[in-house]
């Protein structure tokens, strides 16, 4: 039975020849009137009852309508299988660059009177003459009396248009309420993705490809009709190439084992065939990007934040299309900003606007390049990564044999934090640091006043900047020295 | 050393031209075969591929070359090397928009080439409205089909480009050569073209 509901008959005759014959089938319960049909051929429907016996009768005629044999049979349910109706397959889609075959098969309905497990048997096949390459076993749930659309995708190991690929699908239902045998259905009709082996063209695929070091590549050349396949060549000669396979009258493919690195500008597979043509594709192995490393966010002026990083393991990819693209997010205002700088730099850096009245930023760089993704997270408080810049404009005001003042700017708003500064006095002998603590301004100027001083001396002044604890990130860089003479005594 | 044969009607500014052209045919010619052999290599290339089926790029080989008058010889070199300063073009934006991004040392060889080819073309021309032949229009079409090529078939063409480059800048010298060969009749001035110089 397909449908739990009528149950499908046939049988055998013993006589050598069928020809001629005819038979009267007659089922019904044991208390009840049969019901019977004339048929010509070795097959009967009657009504499935699930709970009793169901008597049945076969009566064979000859061509000359005479009763040859009587036949009883008592069935009950466990006599009886249940193969599932065969499904079908609505829509079968490619995807060439992730060289996935996507079938949509519908199921369900007055098939499946109630909830159920089943199993499902994809078959995929491709080459001329036809084999099986996959046999793949996919489980779902099937709600009852409910059309269902279901789905299910398979990754090819070589590019899709390298031959007509084929797909096929039968079901296997859980009818734990069914007492009788269960089995698979019947494979569906052959659902056909044409590949580029139709002898028009002549082409290798994949075109371009992005792929990962150690992983094993395919190229396959199709040709034309009546050129006839020489070899394909694969310019990386360390690699190990597998022989030339037939897939089909127009259409070869090679596997390249464990493929290692690829040259900057890409390795080339080619395929010579007779007369005298010739075609080939690139392909660029290498990697997906690493973990950023060494994250890092400042500030030294308040108005924005610099993130910088390493990339880590280079990725041997190349070019806009290739290389690894990074954004820094920042999850609580949800900006973002994307790197444009230079490729390849030994730090990349992001700047990043100060938004008001936000201290906390919590930082993702992201990296992705066509093999895969990465990233790395950094949640800091800007009070506490103040990396004031070089100190600049060192001038000497308020001269005086033994006190002066020094002043110097300090480029950035720097208000929302106390400083901390470092003057290094330097007259010749060891140098002497004088630390004070001055409030950030917004106008960039700070003065000290130095006294003690030698009169009619010659000293070198120099400044850094910090940030005092506990928010002390970075000192600034020493500023330029600063020469002065201190006035003689009066 | 063979004495430089002055032809009738041939100045001294031709010859001057004719010669500067010679030396930076020589010159680029060094340039395009020490530029084609960093190139297959990295392409990763071989230089045995045949590259009969890539079109679109001036051959240096002809029938007619003996037949050819001097307008035509001139016209076609011109015409042959504003073809070369398309394609050298388009080579250089591949080389560093997908190919070789980071090879700056590359891109510089390719751009060296590039411009000792506008000078050629620019001399050629100066040659030929000297020499009061007229010079052919300059078609500015772009080379069809550039982008639906995939990255092996610009990386072969870029590699007929300079091998036919080189082929062209052996034929440019002869052609030279061919304009100073004294001609029996007609009036157009001939110009004397390095004679001395070396092969």
């Amino acid at each position: 039975t397909h449908d739990l509901q009528n149950v499908l008959c046939s049988w055998t005759t013993a006589s050598a020849t069928d020809l001629g014959l005819s038979y009267k089938f007659c089922y019904g319960l044991r208390y009840s009137s049969p019901v019977c049909e004339k048929t010509q051929d070795n097959r009967a429907q009657m009504t499935l009852n699930s709970f009793g016996t169901t008597f049945v009768g076969i009566e064979t005629f000859n061509s000359s309508a005479n009763l040859i044999s009587k036949n009883t049979f008592r069935l009950r349910e466990e006599n009886i299988s249940y193969v599932p109706i065969t499904p079908q397959i609505r829509n079968l889609t490619a995807n060439s660059s992730a060289r996935t075959l996507n079938l949509e098969w519908n199921y369900g309905g007055l098939l499946v009177p109630f909830d159920m497990d089943a199993t499902w048997q994809i078959r995929i096949l491709r080459k001329d003459p036809i084999e099986t390459v996959a046999l793949e076993t996919y489980d779902s749930k099937l709600p009852g009396n409910t059309a269902t659309i279901l789905s299910w995708s398979w990754t090819s190991d070589i590019p899709l248009e390298c031959t007509t690929h084929y797909a096929q699908i039968r079901c296997y239902l859980h009818l734990e309420v069914f007492s009788g045998t269960k089995t698979w259905s019947e494979w569906s009709p052959l659902a056909k993705m044409p590949g580029q082996d139709t002898g028009s063209l002549i082409k290798m695929f994949p075109v371009d490809e992005v792929a990962q070091v150690g992983t094993n590549l395919t190229f396959c050349c199709v040709w034309k009709r009546g050129q006839s396949f020489k070899k394909i060549g694969y310019s990386n000669y360390s690699a190990a190439l597998s022989p030339p396979v037939r897939l089909s009258n127009w259409s070869a493919v090679i596997y390249v084992q464990n493929a290692n690195k690829s040259i900057e500008a890409g390795d080339n597979a080619w395929c010579e065939v007779d007369p005298g043509d010739f075609t080939g594709t690139t392909t660029f192995v290498g990697y997906p990007p690493d973990t950023p490393q060494n994250l890092s966010c400042e500030t030294s002026d308040f108005k924005e934040i610099t993130c910088e990083w390493k990339a880590g393991r280079p990725t041997n990819l190349y070019s806009a299309e290739r290389r690894t693209n990074y954004t820094l997010f920042e999850s609580i205002s949800g900006k973002n900003v994307t790197y444009n700088g230079k490729e390849n730099p030994e730090y990349y850096r992001c700047n990043f606007l100060v938004l008001n009245n936000q201290r906390i930023y919590n930082f993702t760089i992201h990296g992705s390049n066509p093999l895969g993704q990465s990233e790395s997270s950094l949640l800091i408080n800007i009070n506490y990564r103040v990396h004031p810049q070089t100190p600049t404009a060192l001038t000497v005001i308020n001269n005086s044999p033994t006190h002066i003042t020094l002043a110097w700017q300090l480029s950035g708003n720097l208000m929302p934090i106390m400083l901390q500064c470092l003057v290094r006095i330097n007259s010749g002998g060891a140098p002497e640091d004088l630390n004070v603590q001055l409030n950030g301004t917004e106008n960039l100027t700070y003065s000290v006043s130095i006294d003690k001083l030698r009169p009619y001396t010659k000293y070198v002044f120099q400044v850094r900047c910090s940030a005092i604890e506990p928010f002390f990130w970075k000192w600034s860089r020493w500023s330029e020295n600063k020469h002065h003479t201190t006035l003689e005594a009066p | 050393m063979a004495a430089a044969r002055r032809s009738p009607g041939s100045s001294p500014h031709h010859t001057d031209l004719c010669c500067r052209t010679v030396l930076l045919l020589r010159k680029m010619r060094a340039d395009v075969s020490r530029l084609l052999e960093a190139y297959v290599e990295k392409q990763g290339l071989d230089k045995n591929f045949s590259l009969d089926l890539v079109d679109g790029v001036p051959t240096a080989s002809t029938e007619q070359w003996s037949e050819a008058s001097d307008a035509e010889r001139l016209g076609d070199n011109l015409k042959a090397y504003w073809a070369f300063q398309t394609l050298l073009n388009e080579i250089l934006e591949e080389q560093r928009s997908s190919l070789t991004p980071n090879d700056l040392d590359f891109h510089e060889s390719i751009q060296s080439v590039l411009l000792q080819v506008s000078a050629l073309a620019y001399q050629l021309e100066e040659l030929m409205v000297m020499l009061e032949h007229s010079v052919p229009a300059k078609e500015l079409e772009g080379i069809r089909g550039a982008r639906e090529r995939g990255l092996f078939e610009k990386k072969l063409r870029g590699m007929k480009v300079l091998q036919e480059l080189a082929h062209w800048s052996v034929r440019s010298v002869r052609d030279l050569r061919q304009l100073s060969k004294p001609v029996q009749t007609g009036a157009i001035p001939h110009v004397s073209c390095c004679l001395a110089l070396k092969k």
